[in-house]
């Protein structure tokens, strides 16, 4: 096995840059986890919007009253008492409204007088809809009163108005699947989909160094002199490629296990794993490749970071890839990763487990491993023309 | 002779493959994914008309139905495209993800929703002021019965707007971020060439450094016409990612073009000059050297927003002082400025700032690399 031993030695010296990768992945994975909001509940909430509210009127019952109707719909952010710091807080969306009330808006409000409140938002976002109607229900609402009851004092009013708005439609969930199985797979989703920009990244450092080390011509025909066959050279090399890739997927199913808030293992956790294993044998076969073409190392670090970036990027491993264009999509569909996103987008929401349900599934699956094979004859062909030019 | 000299560097610099790869592709391919994986993003947050169902039993007399068909979100763009369907239907509709909601009933209207989300928040609150009509007219009739004469029920069917946005603001594109550190990030990517640079020419970090030492050029002569040779190289790449950020992909920088560019070139002599310091004062062998450099570039890029927009957000509220010695940050930032800020001032902090720390780092480098002998390496 000195050829299989010999592997791992050399992939030693690769190990901190994975490892570092590992790490800052692991990492990146908590911190945008702890943002990832599952939305399983079987229990309706309001969708509230953060905002903040510039008053520059006086502190008052009306104002009280409007801000307390407002807060149903809205998240009161305190910011900073400056306008950069509220535009800059829009620009990130830390609020993504803000509310100026001018000086004097109650006294002429009450008054019938024209007024109106300046708003700082996202243009023709739907947050910015929801927040509109809120407000200008409140206040429509008081300006009827007023109108009507011209002597109502701001007390009165208030009471009136938040009672007639507390009247509410009654909202109830209906969907087939009421379980909160779906936090789980969201989960899941966003793990194994960033997955696939890790995957790649490590096994190209990993596996093309080691193999660029044994494709030395000097290395190769020391090779071709000892009593070990060549065929066995290569079987141990498979084997040690295999369990590399092997121990590295074992190592991010357990992080991932881990970092999951629902430590649950449903079926539907298993389809993700074999996912990632097909995928796995993708990239294991495209890094071969890789290593016994490159030339040099430096070229090996370019490449990773190329390829395995631009694979995350199109194929929708880092957005979502009902966010991207379709001819983006039309092009990633050339490459392993677009297929291996979206059976993991696929398993995510399956609900039941019937042959049709996972027959699309296993297809994806089963277009990866054409990628594979595509892949292998490939990297097999430039492998016996190498060997022909080593004499 | 000096020119000479600068020409010969700038050949040199030119067939170093690795560092072109670097400086000139890797951020044009990252630009174009940041183009493809985020121009989406921010019509995703641009309303559409939300898909409903609704099953009213009454269909004679239908109010309700009405004030949906009714309603704008703005002018011009309905607020709901409905299907008409029994309760069935409907629910296989919103199963299948085909609508956001339905509707039963149009006296007492129920909400049926998949799930909660702010397109689910709008229905309800819409239904919500329908009935709450009913209410308002209620209350008031009971204190002042004479109101239904006086067109109470107009009154409460109009819908008047209370707020305007203010005028004049730029449009608080967040995509942008990406885009502006990218090129913040290129033009830092600069103080890989100034540490080569270094590295070239101190005796004690190579070969070539040592045969330099013995030749009769002057040190500083030949450190100062490498470090153009770089700094014209580098430019070069950033021209490049600019035309193509500005030609290409369309990002709006703003209209001040010529600060964009004052901003870029400050920003490569400050990366130039923080490569050159950092090699200089940091006594390790040249890969742990390489491997800080790399973590203080990644690190600045992250923290100014790179990777994660809202990072640059956090770090100014939270540790505001980093955001203004991270050189990174300082370069989206003023570009940041340029695009969302009508006035100069914070444009000019941060490139006051930029230009300090060139100079400082440019300080540090020449203390450190000159009059530096060796008796024996």
């Amino acid at each position: 096995m000195q050829a299989f031993k010999a592997y791992f030695r050399i992939l030693k010296k690769q190990l901190p840059a994975i490892l570092i990768y590992c790490a800052l992945f692991v990492g990146i994975t908590a911190i945008s986890a702890s943002n990832q909001k599952g939305n399983g509940s079987v229990q309706f909430n309001l969708t509230k919007v953060p905002i903040a509210i510039d008053n520059n009127d006086t502190e008052n019952e009306f104002i009280e009253g409007f801000l307390q109707y407002v807060e149903k719909y809205a998240d009161f952010v305190e910011l900073k008492d400056s306008d950069e710091a509220r535009s800059d807080a829009l620009f990130f969306r830390e609020v993504e409204y803000i509310i100026t009330i001018p000086e004097g808006f109650t006294e002429e409000f009450l008054a019938g007088g024209e007024v109106s409140l300046m708003k700082q938002s996202i243009p023709d976002s739907t947050v910015a809809i929801s927040v509109d109607r809120a407000v200008n229900n409140y206040l429509n609402t008081a300006q009827t009163y007023l109108k009507y009851m011209p002597e109502i004092s701001e007390k009165e009013l208030n009471k009136f108005v938040l009672q007639n708005l507390s009247n509410e439609t009654k909202v109830s969930i209906d969907r087939y699947q009421k379980e909160e199985k779906e936090n789980t797979n969201s989960y899941y989703q966003f793990f194994f989909n960033t997955l696939a920009y890790v995957i790649v990244c490590c096994f190209i450092i990993g596996v093309s160094t080691v193999m660029l080390s044994f494709s030395n011509i000097d290395i190769r025909r020391r090779n071709l002199v000892t009593p070990i066959s060549n065929r066995k050279i290569n079987l141990q090399l498979i084997l040690a490629n295999f369990i590399f890739v092997m121990g590295f997927l074992l190592l991010f199913l357990f992080a991932g296990y881990l970092s999951n808030p629902d430590k649950g293992i449903n079926t539907n956790t298993i389809l993700f794993w074999v996912n990632i294993f097909t995928f796995a044998l993708t990239v294991l076969s495209l890094s071969y490749l890789i290593g016994i073409t490159v030339k040099s190392k430096k070229a090996i670090s370019a490449l990773s970071t190329s390829v395995s970036l631009g694979l995350a990027f199109i194929s929708g491993a880092f957005v979502p890839q009902e966010f991207l264009g379709e001819s983006v999509l039309k092009v990633a569909s050339f490459t392993p990763t677009y297929w291996y996103v979206r059976a993991n987008d696929a398993i995510a929401a399956l609900t039941s487990f019937r042959w049709d349900d996972i027959y699309e599934i296993l297809g994806f699956m089963a277009i990866q491993i054409g990628f594979a094979a595509a892949i292998i004859s490939i990297a097999l062909v430039v492998s016996k023309r190498k060997s022909q030019q080593a004499y | 002779m000096s020119f000479l000299l600068y020409k010969a560097r700038l050949k040199c610099l030119l067939h170093n493959k690795e560092n072109m790869f670097w400086c000139y592709l890797f951020p044009i391919m990252l630009a174009t994914c940041f183009y493809f994986a985020f121009s989406n993003l921010v019509i995703e947050e641009e309303f559409a008309t939300i898909k409903i169902a609704y099953d009213n039993e009454d269909t004679e007399n239908d109010a309700l139905k009405e004030a949906i068909n009714q309603a704008e979100m703005t002018e011009g763009t309905s607020m709901f495209a409905v299907t008409y369907c029994d309760k069935e239907e409907a629910n296989k509709l919103l199963n299948s993800g085909e609508i956001d909601a339905y509707i039963v009933g149009s006296n007492n209207p129920e909400l049926f929703v998949m799930r909660s989300g702010l397109n689910e928040t709008i229905i309800k609150a819409f239904l919500d002021s329908y009935r709450q009509m009913s209410a308002t007219v209620e209350t008031i009739l009971k204190n002042n019965p004479e109101a239904m004469n006086n067109g109470l029920l107009e009154d409460v069917m109009q819908y008047e707007s209370f707020v305007y946005e203010e005028k004049g603001k730029k449009n608080p594109d967040i995509v942008l971020v990406y885009f502006y550190s990218l090129l913040a990030f290129t033009c830092i990517f600069a103080s890989n060439w100034g540490f080569d640079e270094v590295i070239c020419i101190q005796a004690d970090q190579s070969f070539r450094g040592a045969r330099i030492n013995v030749s009769p050029i002057h040190k500083m002569k030949l450190f100062l016409c490498n470090m153009t040779a770089a700094f014209t190289v580098h430019s070069g790449s950033i021209i490049l990612l600019f035309g193509y950020l500005f030609f290409a992909l369309k990002v709006d920088f703003g209209d001040n073009l010529g600060y964009i560019f004052i901003t870029c070139l400050i920003g490569s002599l400050t990366g130039l000059t923080l490569g050159a310091a950092v090699c200089v004062w940091l006594k390790f062998k040249r890969e742990v050297k390489e491997a800080i450099l790399l973590i203080v570039l990644m690190g600045g890029a992250f923290l100014s927003g790179m990777m994660m927009v809202q990072m640059k957000y956090i770090v100014a509220d939270k540790i505001p002082l980093l955001r203004y010695i991270n050189p990174v940050n300082l370069i989206t930032d003023a570009f940041y400025s340029l695009y969302y800020y009508e006035t100069y001032d914070r444009y000019l902090l941060n490139i006051s700032i930029l230009g300090g720390l060139a100079i400082l780092f440019g300080i540090l480098s020449y203390i450190g690399i000159r009059r530096r002998d060796y008796a024996s390496i």
